[in-house]
């Protein structure tokens, strides 16, 4: 991490593109200004600062090869609302990477089981990135995506690729058809039961809302996935990215230091307790 | 492989001797089906189970002024259908071939027989149509809970 | 090791204050015993003890003149290594549409805290591994901490309310201070031992007038804490709570002691190692920004809020959030208890809940199966 990160200073960046993913999300790109590059893994996430508005984190969904990174964004605060109304061009503040990281070199010569839901994407869209970059490190490559209508599918032309992709299996489900829609329909859980990928020699990465990863881990072991290769990333109110604000506990866990990231046995009896 | 073979290779057929699958294959034809085509449609005879073996079916509903709307896909290993086991023996909804479907279709009526006449078939079946049944209700559960809507109310 | 009077305290506080520590130390106010500057040993609340029980604090005057005769008043050290407001930064935004910035400067300025109690050099200690013993340093709260001389005091009263001995972190000084004074009004006068904890502390310790203490004083320093200690009825058994409250996060009690708190976040402010805080944008008319860092409590309901509402909505919720990372998830986070006996949670909550009450109820009905 660099010295600014660790100071929780913001370094200027500037959000280069600007895409309108769906009516309440949008994906940046943003570039640094100046000598600001970070180097970041993915599941990571940013504190993303807008001047006068405040921060938020924010998942790193893309590192692109020019420094740039990409950040998928919904609009669901008095924070992410008022980015929702930043042009292209505009210069933001970017600290971090915070917080753990999938494990994509611990998955490797194995299969490997991607499950996202909804804006659950998003954190995971980098890792499906990289793992097809070297493809021929991982065994079975399953990438399952269930989102809430086929208007909220993100990354629509890349995932058209990952479904071409000959060496990856890939399902994609909506909570609710509508007219024209020729795909599965049902919960993405359900995908977990027909995946084709050996549950001895698989690590899971899971990211979407809580219930969701909490059903999709359990339906990852039925099908015998070990409980300590299954991760999730969690979300939590963060303020500090460090571990001293104190929002984002969970248990013993400071979700933006100890995670996002966890392995499953971390959560045992944790997210089973209503408002814990 | 052979109509009895596909019978003996389905997972309710595990714990059933060679005579009782006899019993079940008996009851049970080969069907393949095109895209567009139905294997269930609302309000008709529930005369048919059916085990999906390959391809995609879509569980539809029409409702008035909103078109049919689809409310779940059935895949491979899975069952279509469980109005067959209780009276009036009525379908619900609508099921139709999304892409190609092989499936094992039973003869309702020869089923229901069987699994009176024999409980250790009937528990066999009935254990898949329960585990067919809490699977799609908890999936029915999430989907009610809307799990990805915007905070707020979904639109 | 030596006696001073109290004309050797006050040129103590004048050594200090000449060798540039702004000396802060307890000073009677509005009702209570509070932290803020000292000038001379008459500042100090000669005389005055506090009584304190759930919900209640009163000061009192004590039949002698003793200086450090009461136990902990609502304040702790923390205010000063950690304000309840800073800044952490400034941003401009220049003509072309760019930021720039600004990182506030430390402000880390030399001070002797005066009449520090056990508990106290116990709960900086908590704090110094939370801003300053992990991966990631708060660099402001080093640099404070760092400039801080502590001068601190053995109990020689517990107030109704103190735990420290249950929590092993008093009423004896242990550690962690420059100086440490025990306070003694017999037949010999009025007097402190003054015994050094570090290299700056022997060194001042040197330049006072006092005369030297025989080697039997110091046993009769300890013997006066453990009465001390022998004063205090309430405790926590620290070693078993983690536990406890982690198999015990369902239980009833906290629906029922729910029924009785208020969620008004007294608990976590007086509290001395309570570190939460919240980070907010402030715009001032100049067109800068600054972002503000300010004490924040586990207890506001928008302090876990996510996209949908609060994690914890429920005061229940909240109330279990404060005990259990007090008493049971600290030890995960930092590898020791978040709670270090000094009982101004119960002394300044307005319905008079007692942790040791609430720990000792469900420890009475444990509800954990064997596993």
């Amino acid at each position: 991490m660099s010295a600014a990160a660790e100071a929780q200073l913001p370094a200027p960046w500037r959000i280069t593109q600007r895409r309108q993913d769906t009516p309440d999300v949008f994906t940046w790109v943003v570039t640094p200004l100046g000598d600001g590059g970070i180097r970041c893994a993915p599941g990571q996430f940013n504190m993303v600062y807008a001047y006068g508005i405040g921060e938020v984190p924010i998942s790193i969904a893309g590192v692109d090869g020019d420094g740039a990174l990409q950040h998928t964004i919904r609009a669901v605060g008095s924070v992410t609302r008022a980015l929702a109304g930043l042009a292209a061009g505009t210069v933001i503040g970017l600290r971090g990477p915070y917080g753990s990281a999938w494990p994509l070199e611990a998955a490797a010569g194995g299969d490997l089981v991607i499950v996202a839901g909804g804006l659950g994407l998003a954190p995971l869209r980098q890792a499906i990135v990289q793992v097809l970059a070297q493809r021929e490190r991982y065994g079975r490559v399953c990438i399952l995506y269930g989102t809430r209508t086929p208007a909220d599918v993100l990354y629509g032309g890349e995932l058209a690729a990952w479904a071409a992709h000959r060496d990856v299996e890939f399902a994609i489900t909506v909570d609710r058809a509508s007219a024209g829609w020729g795909g599965e329909v049902g919960v993405v859980t359900r995908l977990v039961a027909r995946a084709g990928f050996d549950p001895e020699r698989t690590t899971a990465l899971v990211c979407g809302p809580e219930i969701m990863m909490r059903f999709t881990a359990e339906a990852l072991l039925r099908r015998g996935v070990a409980p300590a290769a299954i991760h999730v990333s969690l979300e939590r109110n963060m303020k500090c990215a460090v571990g001293y604000c104190g929002h984002c506990q969970l248990g013993p866990h400071f979700i933006c230091r100890d995670g996002p990231v966890l392995p499953w046995p971390r959560l045992a009896g944790l997210l089973e307790v209503p408002e814990l | 492989m052979t109509l009895r073979e596909l019978v003996e290779s389905q997972h309710f057929c595990r714990s059933l001797s060679p005579g009782q699958c006899d019993g079940l294959a008996a009851s049970a034809q080969e069907r393949h089906y095109a895209p567009g085509d139905y294997l269930l449609s609302q309000h008709a005879p529930a005369d048919t189970f059916y085990l999906v073996l390959e391809g995609q079916v879509e569980v539809k509903l029409a409702l008035p002024g909103q078109g049919i709307v689809t409310l779940e896909t059935v895949g491979p290993d899975e069952a279509v259908g469980w109005s067959w086991f209780q009276p009036p023996y009525r379908c619900q909804f609508d099921a139709r071939a999304v892409t190609a479907v092989h499936a094992l279709a039973f003869d309702a009526e020869r089923l229901r027989a069987l699994m009176e006449r024999d409980p250790v078939v009937g528990y066999a079946v009935l254990k898949t149509l329960v585990g067919t049944l809490s699977e799609r209700v908890q999936s029915c559960r999430l989907q009610v809970l809307d799990v990805y809507a915007p905070p707020g109310g979904a639109p | 090791m030596k006696f001073i009077d109290l004309g050797g305290l006050q040129a103590l506080l004048a050594a200090l204050q000449q060798r540039g520590y702004e000396t802060i130390g307890p000073v009677r106010r509005e009702g209570a015993i509070v932290y803020d500057r000292i000038d001379t040993v008459a500042d100090l609340p000669a005389g005055w003890t506090d009584r304190q029980a759930p919900g209640r604090y009163r000061l009192e005057r004590r039949t002698d003149d003793a200086l450090f005769g009461y136990a902990v008043g609502p304040q702790s050290w923390k205010r000063y290594l950690f304000p309840p407001r800073q800044t952490l930064f400034s941003v401009q935004r220049t003509d072309d549409g760019g930021l720039v910035f600004d990182p506030q400067p430390i402000d880390a300025p030399k001070r002797a805290f005066i009449g520090v109690r056990a508990c106290e050099l116990a709960a900086l200690g908590v704090q110094d591994r939370v801003f300053a013993g992990g991966e990631h340093v708060d660099a402001a709260y080093a640099a404070r901490r760092e400039a801080v001389l502590l001068v601190a005091v053995n109990c020689a009263v517990a107030a109704d309310t103190c735990f420290c001995a249950a929590m092993d972190t008093g009423p004896a000084v242990r550690g962690g201070h420059d100086l440490v004074l025990t306070e003694r009004i017999d037949a010999a006068g009025h007097r402190f031992l003054v015994e050094a904890g570090s290299d700056v502390g022997a060194q001042l310790l040197a330049s006072l007038p006092g005369t030297p203490a025989r080697a039997g004083e110091r046993a009769a320093a300890r013997a006066q804490t453990e009465r001390t200690a022998a004063m205090q009825t309430r405790g926590i058994d620290a070693t078993a709570v983690p536990a406890l409250l982690m198999g015990n996060l369902e239980h009833p009690r906290w629906d029922a002691v729910a029924e009785r708190c208020l969620s008004c976040a007294n608990c976590t402010l007086a509290c001395p190692t309570c570190f939460c805080s919240t980070d907010q944008e402030v715009t001032d008319l100049a067109g800068a920004a600054h972002r503000e860092r300010s004490w924040d409590s586990c207890f506001n309901v928008e302090f876990s809020h996510l996209g949908h509402g609060s994690v914890r909505g429920s005061v229940k919720s909240r109330y279990r959030q404060w005990l259990t990372h007090k008493l049971a998830t600290w030890h995960d986070q930092f590898g020791q208890s978040g709670c270090v006996g000094c009982g101004r949670c119960i002394t300044w909550c307005p319905v008079g809940i007692d942790i040791t009450e609430e720990v000792a109820a469900i420890a009475a009905d444990d509800r954990r199966t064997a596993p």
